[in-house]
């Protein structure tokens, strides 16, 4: 759907060039939500507006179904943008204007006939749910509906694509959360493709299938979700992706054990199906060791259960190993910490 | 003072009056219907604009500068003959419109151009991701989104424009400020002088008064 190929993008001024993006290279395939998370100043707002040429990319290729549009004349950039949808974190609405023309706005720019424009207009406002808000003005209106607004606005078109800037950065955790269900909702219902970016690990676990990660200009990692936050490799990806509960444990933690007994601490991370499985009260029963839970989390990427668990193993030498080596052989990664 | 006498002078202010009116409504729609353009086409043609031709713009910015900075009363008597050219006199309300148009129109392009940098970039950038074309950028969000603000400079520049149309009365330009040099200060007839200062005063007032709730009145973003 959407392929970006040896993208480079520098900022010219007097006090010097910068380079906020550097040769990256992404594909994002039709129908899926694509997120592309780094730290602030990573260059993830640049590299989506490359997306619709908002920003003209210094070197490279964006193509969009196989075109490069790089390559587009002014006119048919606009055309272009209008299948390609953009939200905002700052919302952008046209604040002289009422929800119900500031969602007209994109299909009067498209020249659609009056009528017609009303009856979509209103299907818009049914789809984010704010039909009562119609005659409204955006500074009526909260944090949340006014993004609800910003997007109804981006899909008047029915654009093949929706970017998402920041979307949700400057709402509340609640509705920051009613507003990827909506995404996620769209996504499924439409078969939307859905690039957005972040700076919220939250976010990409919520509702993206791919995430790319990207560090000072660089495409650092790409994958499913659940690989790369399963096993980062690399260790910005590991302090994004850390809740940073594990590193808290303190070393010293004194625990409950015997002193002769040999102990070994691990962290073992499972996903999907292996979630549901008793295997660890099946390896105490079965190798006779003590297992205490120092940290244990379980969580939702996207639809996939993936959990954590920071287990100290203690107990005869042999049976320790033994458990360990049972772990292995499971569904499980395991990883043993210091 | 004679009841005659009286009526003259009531009517001769009256006539002042819708003299200054007229001198300032016609002086400020002309020097909208050049200016606007200008602000409009030095904001889009900005380095980070719209339609950015920064060779255009810096001509355009020289321009404006320049002739803001000539002062009025220079203005008027160096654009004598073009005003006889146009109107075919050089005395008379109708004459007095052209220098006040002139005058006029850099400092409405620069109201313009103030106005329109309030609006959130942002705003911009949403349109053109949903494809407006520049024009539709500025017909359609530009202008409506900062409308308060454009209404606010119309009404400084009527204010300012009545000003200088009394500036105007030292050449024979009519209006209540004509009146006030001819009676006030060449036959020091002070109370013709006080009442032509406090007709001055009241069109200032209502035209600021109407400037003001207009803008409040359209503005949906502050409130
Ligand atoms: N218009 C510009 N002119 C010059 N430099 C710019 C411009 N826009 C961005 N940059 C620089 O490019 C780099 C990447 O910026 P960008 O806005 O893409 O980062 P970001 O990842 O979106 O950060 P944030 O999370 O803070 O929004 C930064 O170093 C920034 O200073
Ligand atoms: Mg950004």
């Amino acid at each position: 759907m959407i392929s970006i190929e040896g993208l480079t993008k520098i900022y010219r001024s007097e006090t010097g060039d910068v380079v906020a993006l550097k040769n990256v290279n992404l594909k994002v395939s039709a129908g899926e939500v694509f997120g592309i998370i780094g730290s602030s100043g990573a260059g993830k707002s640049t590299l989506i507006r490359c997306i619709n040429l908002l920003e003209k990319p210094t070197k490279g290729q964006v193509k969009i179904e196989g075109k490069d549009i790089t390559k587009l004349s002014n006119r048919e950039l606009m055309k272009l943008r209008r299948s390609l949808g953009m939200i905002f974190q700052h919302f952008n609405l046209l604040m002289q204007k009422t929800v119900n023309e500031n969602i007209a706005f994109p299909l009067q720019v498209a020249n659609v006939p009056r009528k017609q424009i009303n009856e979509r207009v209103k299907e818009l406002l049914e789809l984010v749910g704010l039909i009562d808000k119609a005659d409204y003005y955006p500074s009526q209106l909260s944090g949340g509906q006014k993004q609800r607004v910003a997007i109804a606005r981006a899909l008047a078109n029915n654009p093949k694509v929706l970017l998402c800037d920041e979307a949700t950065s400057a709402l509340d955790p609640i509705t920051s959360k009613s507003i990827l269900a909506l995404l996620k909702d769209i996504n499924k219902r439409f078969g939307l493709t859905i690039v957005l970016i972040t700076h919220q690990i939250e976010v990409i676990k919520e509702i993206c299938d791919r995430v790319a990660v990207i560090e000072k200009g660089q495409i650092i990692e790409t994958g499913n979700v659940v690989d790369v936050l399963m096993h980062p490799k690399t260790t910005s990806t590991k302090n994004l992706v850390s809740s940073g509960l594990i590193d808290k444990i303190p070393p010293d933690m004194v625990l409950w054990g015997r002193k002769q007994d040999y102990q070994r601490r691990l962290k073992v991370s499972f996903s999907g199906e292996a979630a549901m499985k008793p295997v660890i009260s099946y390896m105490v029963m079965e190798y006779q060791v003590y297992a205490n839970i120092l940290f244990a989390d379980i969580n939702y990427l996207k639809d996939t259960m993936v959990g954590e668990l920071v287990l100290e193993l203690s107990g005869e030498r042999n049976a320790v190993e033994q458990s360990i080596r049972f772990l292995r052989e499971q569904d499980l990664v395991i990883e043993e910490l210091g | 003072m004679t009841a005659d006498v009286l009526i003259e002078y009531l009517e001769m202010l009256g006539q002042g009056t819708l003299e200054t009116i007229y001198m300032t409504m016609a002086s400020a729609l002309f020097s909208y219907i050049f200016g606007l353009p200008l602000g409009v086409i030095s904001v889009v043609s900005e380095p980070a604009g719209i339609l950015p031709n920064p060779k255009l713009h810096n001509v355009l910015d020289k321009i404006i500068n320049i002739t803001r900075s000539i002062p009025f009363i220079i203005l008027l008597i160096a654009l004598l003959p073009l005003t006889r050219l146009i109107v075919g006199t050089t005395i008379g309300p109708t004459a007095s419109i052209v220098p006040l148009t002139i005058a006029a129109i850099p400092f409405v392009a620069r109201l313009v151009e103030t106005a329109l940098k309030e609006i959130d970039y942002g705003i911009i950038e949403a349109a053109q991701s949903m494809g407006a074309t520049p024009w539709q950028i500025i017909r359609k969000v530009m202008i409506p989104e900062t409308l308060p603000s454009l209404i606010m400079g119309a009404s400084i520049t009527t204010i300012t424009l009545i000003g200088y149309s009394a500036m105007a009365g030292v050449c024979g330009g009519g209006g209540l400020g004509d009146l006030a040099i001819r009676y006030g200060y060449y036959r020091y007839e002070d109370d013709v002088m006080i009442l032509t200062i406090i007709l001055l005063v009241i069109i200032v007032q209502i035209i600021q008064s109407i400037g003001d709730y207009l803008s409040k009145r359209i503005d949906k973003k502050n409130k």
